[in-house]
């Protein structure tokens, strides 16, 4: 499949960008680690069979740099949580709650709940794209919702 | 689509990357680029990095927390380091959180240091000591020495102040036969760091500062992708 850098940017930037944020939860390692995929997308030789296929490649590289880049610890001078949060207009007042609540989950909770919710994966689909079990992920899914559910008004049953 | 799902779309579909994002990417990363790399070369003494896209990022710590090497346990690797525009022999340490910290000949700590490849499948793994000293020791450094900035590469050094324009860009070019990449750009030049894009060719139209002489000398060259070899992200001082 022939790449198009730039209609691949304009498709799957700001879902990168969701997706790093949700583990970085900071505006600067969350855009480094688009960054890093991004450039890792326009650079490799690899042959995708589809796009779904390059969006899952483009997720597993920006959730891989977004665990990196949170590690690491380089963490200074940025931008803090609250006064990121707070910038950004959500359409329903009970919206930040819930992504505050969705950000306080524990990480590994966090991103097979993005990945499901978020990019409406299958949890087999978000199994291969992180390399777990299906099982792990299914359980992961169950005790974010959980938790959520506990936090939040109005999260329902599934 | 159930309830969940279209609540947690919507709230997410709030995050943006900043406005300035997309130029970052498609424009020519010497112009607008911040703080990440592209390697696409082969460095002494770190060929696998050629297919790989990298990543390095620095701290100064300065003398800030003295300890001694002798002290620690961990993995140690004994390395010369260009520092300050002086070949040092240093310690290096596996921090074990995928950074390491740097210790001078008397024990002090220099500097943290840490960086990433990303394979062509997009596993990342963690660089070794002498991986990232390859990297630095190819990349020039800007020092803040008493409220004047010191631009020094291996052992030139030089005040370059003056040159930096007022968006925090400074373009040099050093003559390194034993380099490929000799075209420096450092940009987002603050109190707090720095980061820096090293080339194989000028960029189109810039005005590059000769390291011997501080001559404006303007060339002119392509500016794709891969005519880039890295940048680094370097932060100084504390918070």
């Amino acid at each position: 499949m022939t790449k198009d850098f730039e209609q691949i940017y304009e498709k799957y930037a700001n879902r990168l960008y969701a997706a790093a944020f949700n583990i970085c939860r900071q505006q600067q390692d969350a855009e480094d680690a688009v960054q890093d995929a991004l450039l890792a997308f326009y650079r490799s030789d690899k042959t995708f069979e589809s796009e779904e296929h390059i969006k899952a490649w483009l997720l597993r590289v920006t959730v891989n740099a977004a665990k990196s880049t949170k590690r690491l610890f380089w963490n200074r001078n940025r931008t803090s949580y609250e006064e990121y949060m707070d910038s950004l207009i959500f359409e329903e007042p009970s919206d930040r709650t819930l992504m505050d609540e969705v950000l306080a989950l524990p990480e590994k909770y966090r991103i097979v709940m993005h990945l499901f919710y978020f990019e409406d994966y299958k949890t087999k689909e978000i199994a291969e794209i992180l390399k777990l079990s299906e099982n792990t992920v299914k359980t992961r899914l169950l005790n974010g919702r959980k938790i959520l559910k506990s936090k939040l008004e109005g999260w329902e049953d599934e | 689509m159930n309830n969940n799902k279209d609540r947690y779309q919507r709230t997410f579909n709030s995050l943006h990357l900043s406005d300035d994002f997309r130029d970052k990417i498609m424009e020519s990363p010497d112009d607008n680029g911040r703080g990440k790399i592209m390697n696409f070369r082969s460095i002494h003494g770190i060929s696998r990095v050629a297919a790989a896209v990298a990543t390095v990022f620095t701290i100064a710590l300065g003398s800030a927390g003295v300890c001694y090497a002798c002290d620690l346990g961990g993995i140690r690797t004994n390395l010369g380091l260009w520092m300050n525009g002086e070949l040092r022999n240093v310690d290096v340490y596996d921090a074990g959180d995928g950074s390491y910290v740097i210790y001078d000949e008397t024990g002090n700590t220099q500097q943290a240091m840490g960086g990433l490849i990303i394979d062509e499948d997009g596993s990342q793994t963690q660089m070794s000591a002498e991986e990232l000293a390859g990297y630095m020791n190819n990349e020039c450094h800007l020092d803040n020495v008493d409220g004047r900035m010191i631009f020094s590469y291996k052992n030139l050094s030089e005040d370059v102040t003056d040159l930096i324009d007022e968006k925090g860009n400074l373009y040099i070019h050093v003559e390194d036969p034993s380099n490929e990449y000799t075209y420096f750009h450092l940009y987002d030049i603050t109190d707090h760091g720095y980061s820096t894009d090293a080339g194989r060719n000028p960029s189109f139209g810039k005005k590059y500062y000769e390291m011997d002489s501080a001559d404006l000398v303007i060339t002119e060259g392509n500016s794709r992708m891969d005519d880039y070899s890295y940048s680094t992200t370097v932060i100084t001082g504390e918070d």
